[in-house]
């Protein structure tokens, strides 16, 4: 009886062994790729197209990589803790790599170390974190363009205007460019670098300046249009080159021109950055003078690249180029009439 | 005798430990089956996903209420009927349980759907499919919500006046509903209409503009989130702009309605739109009963109701 007990059980325990095999036969592969996007602000023009274009390019991959690439865009809406909320959700569904576009440069560090702990690669983008923060764990990267860069570029568009017809831009004809300066967030490393690399083109190139205001917009049309609509009633015609850290700024700008019945020929000279495309529209239309691309569709697709090698264990280099094993930069591109035509969507 | 227990006890044990083992170590589906995820696809009518932000927001909220994965996918260009054809087949191929389509135009895509729904659970946003299958349709009554638009309108127009309807969608049947709302009480008002149909290729901002240049309206009406934007910012750079009628209650269009460029805007709580279509994907794919979904409410909101406590959290829902 015993036996045929002790058979008996023997038996069922060998038959349920297959049943535990079935998932036997390997792992099954991961097919698909979560990546977590975090950005500073979704109604900032120069983001939703970075974001449209990491929509698009994650269509292409997974089509080229047969796997699935699930993006999730969260919106910091300019809250830092926001955003870092938005991170904790990331890290504890589980997804695969997080990028990060920070509404504060100086907030790098909690989400690095969160990232560390959690064994997530994270991508910067866009908005560079301090250099001793990034290197404070071999999986955190940046992707963007160096913002010294952009304001040479944007300097250069006023100067090279000035030196072909000074009388154009020099309206009270005293030899002296009177401009205003439209500035980004107070505190930004790009809005600081713009602003000082942008007057340095032109005082490398022998021209004397007066700076009649500047002022925070916060990268943002609306403040932008306020300024300069209440510079205008206090400075008049005076006014003869407008610089804005970025295009939305830029618009602003136009928008209080036009508002006082200005027109491409009688309104300031108008530079912006990002060349977004209301931007490239503006530019066809006059009323912008000129802008620098800020490579929003570059940007996306080397962090889908990036992304992807690191959610699949790839060494990152065997994608993008890694400058000190950590930065992926990319090159802004001066945009005005002459040249227009390459950068507009057929 | 006693080492033959002791040797039989000991393989029993042997074996039981490995048919644990085995159920434990190889994420053996049997055991793992009630983790699994169900796959939800959406795929929008745009190719900026920045108006979905909220709506977006609610289905990920879903998503994460209804242990669902969602997949959130835009165009390349705005409206294209060829491309969403396309995902919704490479979708429904790459094994997507549910999913949540605004159909750029539905009766285009009426036998894609149809074969979508033979073997994925599919609800719609904006324009109702059940006749080609979709489980549900999240929406406002699109009519009415055109009526209502251009009641809104009428109380500053009278008979005579000239009117444009922006028909920015015309492949959308939710879209072209709302503006057949509205012709029809404006027309019986009296006034002027002239409804400027956008077509396939053609800008957005250049219809408009001509619209205006050439009607010189009383007022302008536009229907979905990205004509409204479109108008607002043509419109501040008109001298003399019309009354501006919209839809959507995106950053933009709160921006215009406080800087007085937008008169009204007619808006429902995206948040809930898109939580509602997740959960009915869902709740279909698990054979549950749906959501008790009736139409969703829409509000109208303009400058002297906008700070109202109930509009306020339409316009600037809680986020996360």
């Amino acid at each position: 009886m015993k036996h045929r007990a002790f058979a008996g059980l023997a038996l069922a325990l060998v038959l349920l062994l297959p049943l535990g095999l079935a998932g036997c036969g390997g792992k099954q592969k991961t097919t698909t790729i979560r990546i977590g996007v975090a950005i500073y602000r979704q109604d900032d023009t120069f983001i939703s197209t970075v974001v449209q274009s990491l929509e698009q390019y994650a269509k292409e991959e997974e089509q080229s990589r047969n796997l699935k690439i699930n993006l999730n865009i969260a919106d910091g809406r300019g809250s830092q803790a926001s955003q870092n909320e938005q991170v904790d959700r990331f890290l504890a569904q589980g997804y695969d790599v997080i990028c990060v576009n920070l509404v504060d440069r100086t907030a790098a560090a909690v989400i690095i170390d969160k990232a560390q702990a959690a064994g997530v690669p994270v991508i910067f983008f866009n908005r560079e974190p301090v250099e001793e923060d990034l290197a404070r764990w071999e999986g955190a990267y940046y992707v963007g363009l160096k913002a010294a860069a952009a304001g040479e570029l944007q300097g250069g568009i006023v100067r090279d205007a000035w030196q072909a017809d000074t009388a154009a831009l020099d309206r009270n004809g005293d030899g002296v460019l009177q401009y205003v300066m439209l500035e980004g967030e107070p505190g930004h490393q790009d809005a600081l670098l713009r602003t000082e690399y942008s007057i340095k083109a032109l005082s490398l190139a022998g021209i004397e300046t007066e700076k009649l205001a500047s002022d925070t917009a916060d990268w943002q049309r609306g403040q932008a249009s306020t300024l300069m609509q209440q510079w205008l009633t206090k400075f008049g015609d005076k006014i003869e080159v407008v610089f804005a850290n970025n295009d939305d700024m830029a618009l602003g700008a136009i928008d209080a021109c036009t508002g006082v019945g200005l027109t491409a020929d009688t309104m300031p000279f108008i530079v912006g950055v990002d060349a977004t495309p209301p931007a490239l529209k503006a530019l066809e239309d006059g009323t912008l003078k000129g802008t620098v691309q800020n490579d929003g569709a570059g940007q996306a697709q080397m962090m889908l690249k990036l992304s992807c090698a690191l959610a699949e264990g790839q060494d990152p280099s065997s994608e993008v180029t890694l400058a000190d094993g950590k930065y992926v930069w990319l090159n802004y591109t001066t945009v005005t009439k002459d040249n227009l035509a390459q950068f507009q969507t057929p | 005798m006693k080492r033959k227990n002791v040797f039989q006890l000991a393989t029993l044990l042997v074996l039981g430990l490995g048919v644990l083992f085995s159920l434990v170590a190889f994420d053996n589906p049997y055991f793992w089956q009630s983790k699994q995820l169900i796959e939800v696809s959406v795929i929008i009518r745009e190719a900026d996903s920045t108006s979905w932000a909220t709506a977006r927001q609610g289905m990920e909220q879903a998503a994460a209420d209804l242990d669902a994965e969602l997949r959130f996918l835009t165009l390349s260009s705005p409206d294209s009927v060829e491309e969403q054809k396309d995902l919704l087949a490479r979708e429904v191929a790459g094994g997507a349980q549910g999913i949540v389509l605004v159909p750029a135009d539905p009766q285009k895509m009426e036998q894609q759907v149809k074969e979508a729904t033979a073997k994925a659970v599919l609800v719609t946003m904006e324009s109702d499919m059940a006749e080609s299958g979709a489980t549900a349709c999240i929406s406002v009554d699109n009519r009415a919500m055109g009526e209502a638009l251009a009641g809104k309108a009428l109380g500053k127009l009278a008979a005579g006046d000239d009117v444009v309807l922006l028909d920015s969608a015309p492949g959308s049947t939710g879209v072209s509903a709302r503006v057949d709302g509205a012709e029809k009480l404006l027309k019986a008002a009296g006034c002027n209409v002239y409804r400027y149909t956008l077509s396939a290729g053609q800008d957005l901002s250049s219809l408009i503009t001509k619209a205006i240049a050439t009607q010189k309206p009383v007022a302008i009406l536009a229907f979905d989130t990205a004509a409204t934007e479109q108008a607002a910012s043509v419109a501040t750079n008109t001298e003399n702009p019309p009354l501006l009628y919209g839809t959507g209650a995106t950053n933009a269009i709160i921006a215009s309605l406080e800087q007085g460029s937008i008169d009204a805007t007619a808006a429902q709580n995206e948040f809930a739109a898109g939580y509602l279509a997740v959960e009915a994907a869902v709740k279909a794919v698990q054979k549950k009963p749906a959501p008790d979904i009736k139409t969703l409410t829409y509000y109208l909101v303009d400058r002297q109701n906008m700070d109202d406590a109930d509009n306020q959290k339409l316009l600037f829902p809680v986020t996360r």
